[in-house]
């Protein structure tokens, strides 16, 4: 596979953390390394968009479900959505 | 540092809502978790329950797909631990099997379960964490 020499900025103490890895021998060099990671997060961006190719586009609604349900980072206007969602589930219960 | 996001175990609804499409929760959700390398677990009974539920050969067609997803983990019953899901499906779910095998994957690996809110009781009774379906 034909490689690129680059330059990149890494926090101190991931670099740490990769040195460490490769002198316990999970990899050859830190390059090797740091391109696994990249070619794992490449192969995950390229599995999300087929799954959203067959099924999406998602709404934003649907969205701020998806990620508080992921515990992924949420989004300014997520915080609206849920109440809504939320609501939404206490119409549906049964009065006592 | 970002500390790496847990899984989640899903329970027959949560896998019935990606397989049929009736909600576009599930699919954006099983998005979300692929792309931040998350795992979802889907225990073997809730797979089987789940198709039994489907009637269409499509959405069983989605069911499979969804299950084939680079994030998907399939957990396997073991007979060792039968007696205890026996108990298990006993004591909190009426009898059924795949609400157990949900509750002790998600007991075990420490992820909460996708259900409905009408059978999240059970799951917080045997010990789970429950994610409500919208």
């Amino acid at each position: 596979m034909a490689t690129k020499k680059i330059t990149i900025t890494v926090d101190d103490a991931v670099l740490a953390r990769v040195r460490t890895a490769v002198e316990d021998g999970q990899a050859d060099t830190v390059s090797a390394y740091i391109s696994e990671a990249a070619a794992q997060r490449v192969a995950r961006e390229t599995r999300a968009g087929e799954i959203e190719r067959r099924w999406g586009p998602f709404s934003a609604k649907a969205l701020a479900w998806a990620r508080k349900a992921a515990g992924a980072a949420p989004e300014p206007a997520d915080t609206a959505y849920l109440a809504e969602i939320e609501a939404e589930r206490a119409a549906r219960r049964p009065t006592a | 540092m970002i500390p790496a996001p847990g899984g989640r175990v899903l329970d027959v609804p949560a896998l019935l809502d990606a397989a049929a499409g009736t909600t576009e929760y599930m699919r954006a959700w099983l998005a979300v978790m692929t792309r931040q390398g998350s795992a979802v677990a889907v225990p073997s009974t809730v797979r089987a329950r789940a198709a039994d539920h489907l009637a269409a050969a499509a959405e069983l067609a989605e069911l499979d797909w969804f299950c084939a997803a680079g994030t998907v983990l399939e957990v396997p019953l073991a007979a060792a631990d039968a007696a205890e899901l026996d108990q298990l499906a006993k004591d909190h779910f009426r009898g059924e099997i795949a609400a157990a095998h949900a509750a002790l994957t998600a007991r075990r690996r420490g992820w909460p379960v996708i259900t409905t809110e009408g059978r999240a009781a059970g799951f917080r009774a045997a010990g789970a964490d429950v994610e409500l379906l919208p």
